[in-house]
């Protein structure tokens, strides 16, 4: 064990803080889920491409630099110290980016891959359905094979991302006699394709989220089918312990949100605030929690580089980074007293602090990629072995 | 970066949960406590023969020279049996202040007979009571920022009952005197009671760990409405809930044992998120377990009450969870930025 940061590490770490501060931009710009905004987070991820920090840990034919997890963790550490702007085609590079890897063709991985890592090419999921939401294998979109195509019909929803994305990865039902997780295929959906409505849905406080997505007899190249027809489940379960595991969620969002946290307790101090010691200890709490996923993270990564791979227990890791997001948070809010419930746009909220947007973000997290309670019957059954039925 | 541990750090540690196995049963421990005793002899000799308790010690007063890093996963094992020997005294403390004490402070052959396990000491060091100290030969014991060494005969002791009746608590009244004065380095104490709190997070999580898979056990047999009460979703969220706390807790305290052995400059907070941590696993853990087994696990018959009377116990002392979160808040207020690039 030697939990000390190697040479080339702390050089590749000084490299992209250098990059970071070089290039992040200087102005805040619209929200990514609105049309312009979409647009702005584009022109970054082309700007991170040119110098290859869109996907890092990516081979380098797919305009990565191949580096290892470990410094892709730092990669995050870093870019989320940095405030730099949040990446609009995090579902691409980290959900359907490993799938490719894994199931695609050499075919699909050479169309698909580069355009990814460039930006030019932006991705939604197409999973839950207005019925389907924890239940996945409950889903009704068709995709019946018509000669070169797929013909679907049916409605995706809460697709991030969905109102602006260039594709969408979808699950579907190819065989409509099919029940559950037979059946199902994972497609690759152009969002442009004759066929498809898009109608976005804001969150709960207005701002712009997710959208809807309709399709009618909108038409899709059999050629765009990643794995087997009927392997969907199979595919889309590669994905799936990407979301809740390392990939989506590397500690870096945590760590800097622990350390704004210390940050507001020692402003709200230097503004003689009284803060009552418990409310003190959920801070140290919170930060001793951020870090222990930070290391949960660097062990596990450890595992995964000499040969050991992650299954059911990337549910823990979805529980805990959740939950502790929605605590860091709630704790700020508390610290805020009065102002907690200011939105950043009036005038006596703190600025830099944006707790309650935050707060809603992370409110998120324990229901999407697979609710927090069905974790926990995953970690159950899966981990700790006990009965199902 | 490497979070692995060795083959031979893993092979020891292994070969010493078998020992345990065999030797530190329920029924074991059970006649410990009905003889009022604070020891088993014969674990105790198998652990010194074994090396464990001199683990620490130089090699060439007969120890095996070995870290805090190299101890860990062996505290894990003694915690998972609820083995109840003073080795955290002996080789966390005792031993790396006495053999690195001033020249000619300490008698050699008494080094020696500590790293053996043929003579025996306790501690107030990094903890309010001696563990079996009506049982030692020594106690190593603080004055003043001073170090004092006596027989036990010297000094006179009063028993704390513990809730854990494997563990015999002891207040000690005693006199330093110039005679009982032992010239060692600070840094030596300041290193053995972070590396005592380690051991104790070690040992807390293995406790957790059996109360977790014993309850695993006990659910998926116990039948009620004609069906294992664990397929309910209320039992597996406690239990997922449980194995959260343990597997987040771990490498913070196989991190903190590292800490301590390269002397990070982040040890001291390291071995506090450690403790912390492991504190609050191991009473979820004991909580969870009570629970998930309802009335039978209530009962001084069932074994249970063993792990649960430990976790209590364990997460209290060396710095119970609040005592920690002041090391952690301290160090983070000073400097924050330091702790997230480290």
């Amino acid at each position: 064990m030697d939990l000390a940061f190697s040479t080339s590490e702390m050089e590749f770490r000084d490299e992209i803080r250098t990059w970071l501060n070089e290039h992040k931009p200087s102005k805040k710009w619209l929200p990514m889920d609105t049309e312009i905004g979409f647009e702005q987070h584009r022109t970054w991820e082309h700007e991170l491409f040119e110098s290859k920090w869109s996907v890092p840990n990516w081979p380098k034919e797919y305009g990565g630099r191949d580096c290892s997890l470990i410094e892709w963790l730092l990669f995050e550490e870093e870019y989320y110290l940095s405030r730099a702007p949040g990446r609009v085609n995090t579902n691409g590079i980290t959900l359907l980016g490993p799938t490719l890897f894994e199931w695609g063709t050499q075919d699909q991985k050479d169309r698909f891959l580069l355009p990814m890592a460039q930006g030019k090419e932006i991705w939604a999921q197409g999973w839950s359905e207005p019925n389907t939401g924890s239940d996945l294998a409950s889903l009704s979109t068709t995709a019946i094979k018509h000669g070169e195509n797929y013909i679907l019909n049916g409605q995706k929803t809460w697709c991030s991302r969905g109102a602006w994305a260039d594709w969408i990865f979808c699950i579907v039902r190819t065989d409509p006699e099919s029940r559950r997780h037979s059946g199902l295929s994972y497609l690759l959906v152009p969002a442009d394709a004759p066929g498809i409505t898009r109608r976005p849905v804001s969150r709960l406080d207005g701002e712009p989220a997710f959208a809807e997505i309709f399709f009618d007899n909108c038409q899709v190249s059999t050629e765009n089918l990643l794995g087997g027809e009927g392997e969907g489940w199979n595919v889309a379960m590669a994905t799936a312990s990407s979301e809740r595991g390392l990939n989506l969620r590397a500690p870096g969002r945590f760590l800097a949100a622990a350390n704004q946290l210390v940050n507001l307790y020692k402003r709200l101090l230097r503004e003689n605030k009284k803060i009552p010691p418990e409310l003190f200890n959920k801070i140290v709490d919170g930060y001793t929690a951020a870090q222990a996923y930070r290391w949960q993270v660097f062990s596990k990564a450890s595992s995964l580089m000499h040969g050991e791979t992650m299954g059911a227990e990337a549910s823990y890791m979805k529980i805990f980074w959740s939950e502790l997001d929605v605590d860091l948070h709630a704790t700020a809010l508390e610290l805020l007293a009065e102002r907690g419930e200011l939105l950043a746009s009036a005038p006596d909220a703190i600025p830099g602090h944006d707790w309650m947007s935050g707060y809603l973000f992370s409110l998120s997290g324990p229901i999407y990629a697979g609710t927090n309670e069905i974790q926990r019957n995953i970690v159950a059954e899966r981990v700790l072995g006990l009965p199902r039925k | 970066m490497d979070f692995r541990f060795t083959e031979t750090q893993r092979l020891f540690a292994g070969a010493v949960g078998e020992l345990l196995d065999k030797e530190c049963t329920p029924s074991i421990l059970r006649a410990m406590t009905e003889g009022n005793d604070s020891s088993i002899q014969p674990l105790w000799d198998s652990l010194s023969s074994m090396g464990v308790i001199g683990m620490t010690g130089p090699e060439e007063y007969g120890g095996l020279g070995m870290s805090d890093l190299d101890l860990v996963l062996i505290m894990e094992e003694i915690g998972r049996v609820a083995c109840p020997e003073t080795v955290i005294e002996q080789t966390c403390i005792g031993v790396p202040i006495l053999s690195n004490a001033v020249e000619g402070a300490v008698d050699e052959s008494l080094i020696k007979s500590l790293i053996s396990g043929e003579q025996r000491l306790s501690t107030t060091l990094g903890s309010a009571y001696a563990l079996a100290a009506d049982s030692v030969d020594y106690l190593l014991l603080e004055d003043n920022n001073e170090i004092h060494l006596l027989p036990c005969s010297e000094v006179e002791t009063v028993l704390q009952k513990s809730v854990d009746e494997t563990r015999r608590l002891f207040s000690i009244k005693w006199q330093p005197t110039k005679h009982t004065l032992v010239e060692v380095h600070p840094d030596t104490v300041r290193k053995s009671i972070l590396s005592a709190a380690t051991a104790t997070a070690a040992q807390a999580l293995g406790v957790a760990t059996h109360l977790l898979e014993t309850t695993i056990s006990y659910v998926k047999e116990r039948e009620q409405f004609g069906k294992p009460v664990g397929i309910n979703q209320a039992i597996k969220h406690h239990l997922a809930d449980t194995g959260k706390a343990i597997e987040f807790a771990r490498p913070m305290v196989h991190r903190a044992a590292w800490a301590l052995s390269v002397s990070d400059p982040e040890e001291q907070v390291a071995v506090s998120m450690g403790k912390y941590l492991a504190s609050k696993a191991v009473n979820h853990a004991c909580r969870t377990a009570l629970q998930c087994h309802g009335a039978i696990g209530y009962t001084m018959e069932y074994d249970l009450q063993i792990w649960l009377k430990r976790g209590w116990a364990l997460a209290a002392t060396r710095g119970d969870a609040i005592a920690h979160i002041d090391v952690i808040g301290r160090n983070i207020l000073n400097d924050e930025q330091n702790s997230v690039n480290g």
